[in-house]
């Protein structure tokens, strides 16, 4: 006979066929239990850490834990675990699947290669969790065989095969664990894209060096031919664009990536916020700092910009867009689950969740989600407030960044008084399309 | 597929009661069993746990309460590691067959509720999350002096008669655990140390 199972403990077939049977009544969801079932002789269970692993002769090392009783019979293989010694066995449960599959399988090669050998080999099971590592184990003394189970691949792959030595394995898998360790300890917990911390790294230096720009600029370290700070405010505005594309690249992995909203998708409202706020901030920074530097009275002086209700208005209206545009698609109706389902979009790279368009994850935003509609009904078409929108939005920024510059350019050596103003009358009609762009984004689209 | 004889001799599970004459339990108290339809891929990448979980997690979501879109694996890691994953990396040297926080992995598909939660949920809470349709997925650490050195898989179902858990597996398949020996003796030395609740 060239195999000789351990003895398992007294009692403990009957511990295991007893909660076997107490389960019976879920066997729906246990498919080795479905049938009829039997169960084998338990293998012995050994275990082995990682520390246990790296040790020059690991298996001496192997700890029995438990037993599996290999169940047949049933829809599929399936294993009984116990765990515990003697007098504290405790049935653990039962598992089916492709480790119970795979161990069926081993055991006919081992009876294949190693049936007619007259030497004695007990059957054991050798898990090395840490390693993603289970073999059948022949233990025979001065000669061990096994047959990997799981070696951290898919189950079922690769082919069973009888092995002398499971050494070789433990040490590819320590290597391989040791050389992924940096990477595991830098997996970032978020969204953050494996090289986005050399980007933020970037950011604050983009922002102080900006700072210092125009600082350099507004107290007059660093001079121009005109004597105006619009040189500095032109240079803040493509700092700052900078700066948004930094944020963009560092945290979603595209230069628009601060354009890009939950729904993976890029943004008017969200466009029109970065535009107004990249012009309010560069002029802001570049007219205090100026000031600061070419004020002749008190510091706090210089600092009282006068801001007009415009650059309020301007600022909170595109602040309003972006906060309320998710607000609205949020609260969408779901469709009734009986009806016909909602029209899918012929852009592939898109779904409809509820009513709403968004795009599947893994996929490049377009720059043509600018002008499409949100809704499933309207996923394919032009939406019109949203075109509306955008040509009106980028009228004001250029009409109202020129208007900043005639000042700045005006401002040769003096502090700036004050902002710019606008046309009330224009400002109604900004004030209008981003209500109707609002109003028109809250309609069902969709029947 | 036969028995093989080196695991013989074989011995009849008893019968037990009989299912169908056997009384429906009337509460959780009484014996109530739940299991969700929940299935895991197997990738082929050693490393995805994480990834495997997730997107069992979306696609669990998509199909039976219609929210979010289905997942693969790869298309779950394309997310998170901005990289073309699909199809599958083979080798397992490819630098994206990498470790990832599952709590990354669910908020990027939109279905993390809370977490990851140290330590792990008592029996009831988990019907609670099991009846409101919610699996929970749970991290093993196989080594407590090594956080890093974990796995992902998911409580899909319970068993109240037998205080038993059903979990979901990329690697060990489905098993239908004792709730204990799950929490403390995962496949023999595994501890469940984090908690991640999804919606």
């Amino acid at each position: 006979m060239a195999f000789q199972s351990q003895a398992a403990p007294a009692g403990a077939t009957d511990i295991v066929h007893a909660a076997l049977v107490s389960r019976l009544q879920r066997a729906q969801h246990l498919p080795a239990l479905q049938g009829s079932p039997q169960t084998g002789t338990p293998l012995p269970s050994y275990v082995l850490d990682r520390v246990e692993a790296s040790r020059d002769a690991p298996l001496s090392a192997a700890r029995r834990v438990g037993w599996r009783y290999p169940i047949v019979g049933g829809a599929s293989p399936g294993l009984a675990t116990l765990i515990g010694e003697q007098q504290g066995l405790t049935f653990a449960g039962v598992s089916h699947g492709p480790l119970a599959e795979r161990l069926m399988q081993a055991a006919t090669l081992v009876e294949d290669n190693l049936g007619s050998k007259q030497e004695q080999f007990e059957p054991r099971l050798l898990e090395i969790p840490s390693l993603r590592i289970c073999a059948l184990w022949l233990y025979g003394g001065s000669q061990n065989f096994f047959v990997v189970l799981v070696d951290g691949q898919r189950p079922g792959e690769p082919e069973l095969q009888l092995e002398r030595d499971i050494q070789p394995r433990i040490a590819a898998a320590l290597a391989g664990m040791r050389s992924r360790s940096a990477a595991a300890r830098t997996a970032a917990p978020g969204r953050q894209r494996a090289g986005a911390k050399k980007w933020n790294v970037r950011i604050p230096l983009l922002l102080l060096s900006g700072l210092a720009l125009a600082t350099a600029f507004g107290s007059g370290w660093i001079a121009w031919p005109e004597k105006s700070p619009l040189t500095a405010w032109l240079i803040e505005l493509a700092w700052m664009s900078g700066l948004f594309v930094t944020i963009g690249l560092g945290i979603k992995g595209w230069w628009f990536g601060v354009l890009v909203d939950g729904r993976n998708k890029i943004s008017l409202s969200r466009l029109q916020l970065v535009l107004w706020t990249i012009l309010f901030s560069a002029t802001f920074l570049v007219i205090y700092v100026w000031n600061v530097g070419h004020t002749t009275g008190e510091i706090a002086g210089a600092l009282s910009l006068m801001v007009p209700n415009a650059a309020w208005l301007l600022m909170g209206m595109s602040g309003v867009s972006a906060a309320g545009s998710p607000a609205i698609l949020s609260a969408k109706p779901v469709p009734d689950q009986a009806a016909l389902p909602p029209p899918q979009p012929a852009d592939g790279t898109k779904f409809i969740d509820g009513t709403v368009v968004k795009r599947k994850m893994g996929e490049t935003p377009r720059w043509s989600d600018i002008i499409l509609g949100d809704d499933a009904g309207n996923a394919d078409a032009i939406d019109i407030s949203k075109v509306q929108q955008l040509l009106l939005s980028l009228v004001a920024i250029a009409v109202y960044g020129y208007a900043i510059a005639e000042i700045l350019t005006a401002a040769k050596g003096i502090p700036v008084p004050k902002l710019a103003d606008m046309d009330s009358g224009f400002l109604a009609l900004i004030g209008v399309s981003h209500a109707t762009y609002l109003v028109y984004k809250g309609v069902p689209h969709t029947n | 597929m036969p028995s093989p004889s080196i695991f013989g001799p074989y011995v009849d599970v008893p019968a037990g009661p009989d299912a169908a004459n056997a009384p429906v339990p009337a509460t959780a108290a009484d014996g109530a069993s739940k299991r969700l339809a929940f299935s895991m891929a197997h990738p082929k990448p050693t490393e995805w746990c994480w990834a495997a979980t997730a997107a069992a997690v979306a696609s669990f979501y998509a199909s039976v309460q219609g929210t979010g879109q289905a997942l693969t694996p790869c298309q779950v890691a394309t997310q998170c590691l901005f990289t073309a994953c699909c199809p599958e990396p083979t080798d397992p040297a490819d630098s994206r067959n990498r470790e990832y926080a599952l709590e990354g992995a669910l908020s990027t598909t939109g279905h993390l509720a809370q977490g990851p939660v140290p330590g792990t949920l008592d029996f009831q809470s988990i019907v609670t999350e099991i009846d409101g349709d919610r699996p929970v997925c749970c991290h093993i650490a196989w080594d407590s002096a090594n956080p890093d050195n974990g796995h992902f898989n998911a409580i899909v179902g319970y068993d109240t008669a037998n205080q038993d858990v059903d979990i979901s597996d990329c690697l060990y398949g489905d098993q239908t655990l004792l709730y204990t020996a799950f929490k403390n003796a995962y496949q023999g030395n595994g501890t469940w140390d984090l908690t991640y609740l999804t919606k």
